[in-house]
């Protein structure tokens, strides 16, 4: 399985990559922001996106939007983020984000959202 | 102007910033009854004779400026500067959900959260345990300058962290300064390397 983290900082995708199962055999692809994953997509599927939402360039909202638009295969669509506004887990929830996982990341909320999607 | 961190290191305060960030918006969410979009994070760290270059580079010439203090301290101690410009809060005035606040009490509160989730959600993250001072007013229509030679800032090394929150279309932006001494910013540099060690 491949998978794309999509965060603007390399700490915090070094965060996510650390908070991945123990020994999941999966293929990570990494992206800086909205743009740069749709790049990644475009050029080859990816069964999973984790996806921070506060980026530079396109963020994580507007991935969304633009992934609804485009005809590429949508992948599941796991949101971490710092920002715990109910509105904000209401509004990805809306375009299509299938689990929401909120900072700082823990090993056990990861896969919580990963099993809520069937991943695991 | 020389920064006193890698960029690893800046990077790192920067999302435990972020992190910090989404618990104040939570919190002003509730204040304001309604949505708060927050800025990305930036954060720089200076000596005191960099400070007015490096805030000149993040926000411009401010113009007047209206400025919440309020001392922290554990094993680390330090002064957090929340600075707006002049007017503070005011324009969220009409959308508090509490009656019959003065405009000082909305500046203080808003601070309050914003230096507590901030400053304190960056500290935690490294598991030391902040106490606060009750915030004071620092200064009204005053200049950067004006405030930063305030006496008793614990003057040997700045973290500036500029966050910005747009509340309901209204231009609100707030700037976070944080002030330490030598040995407590050995402390938190130390503690960000031990985090950057495990990843």
């Amino acid at each position: 399985m491949s998978i794309l983290i999509v965060d603007d900082s390399p700490v915090s995708r070094s965060i996510v990559i650390k908070c991945l199962p123990r020994g999941w055999d999966v293929a990570i692809t990494q992206a800086g922001n909205g743009r740069e994953a749709l790049a990644a997509l475009g050029q080859k599927p990816h069964a999973v996106v984790l996806l921070d939402l506060n980026m530079p360039v396109m963020d994580g909202y507007e991935f969304l939007e633009a992934m609804k638009l485009s005809a590429l295969a949508l992948p599941i669509v796991i949101v971490l983020s710092g920002d715990v506004q109910p509105k904000a887990r209401a509004r990805v929830k809306e375009l299509g984000a299938r689990a929401f996982v909120k900072k700082p990341l823990r090993p056990e909320s990861v896969r919580d959202a990963l099993q809520e999607c069937g991943v695991l | 102007m020389t920064s006193l961190a890698r960029s690893e290191q800046r990077d790192a305060l920067a999302e435990f910033v972020n992190i910090g960030m989404g618990q104040a918006g939570d919190s002003l969410a509730r204040l304001f009854d309604t949505y708060i979009q927050l800025s990305i994070p930036r954060i720089e760290i200076v000596k005191p004779h960099d400070v007015l270059g490096a805030i000149s580079a993040l926000i411009g010439d401010a113009g007047p400026i209206v400025a919440v203090r309020q001392a922290f301290s554990s094993r680390i101690r330090g002064e957090a500067l929340a600075v707006y410009a002049a007017g503070g809060c005011d324009a969220l005035a009409d959308l508090v959900t509490y009656p019959d606040v003065t405009s000082d009490e909305l500046l203080l509160d808003v601070s309050n959260v914003l230096i507590g989730a901030c400053v304190g959600g960056l500290a935690a993250q490294f598991e030391l345990d902040l106490s606060f001072s009750p915030p004071s007013i620092l200064g009204q229509q005053a200049s950067i300058e004006h405030l930063l030679a305030a006496e008793g800032l614990p003057w040997q090394t700045a973290l500036i962290a500029e966050v910005h929150f747009r509340i309901a279309e209204r231009a609100f932006r707030c700037h976070l300064f944080t002030f330490w001494p030598d040995d407590s910013m050995a402390v938190l540099l130390g503690a960000v390397d031990a985090f950057l060690a495990t990843l």
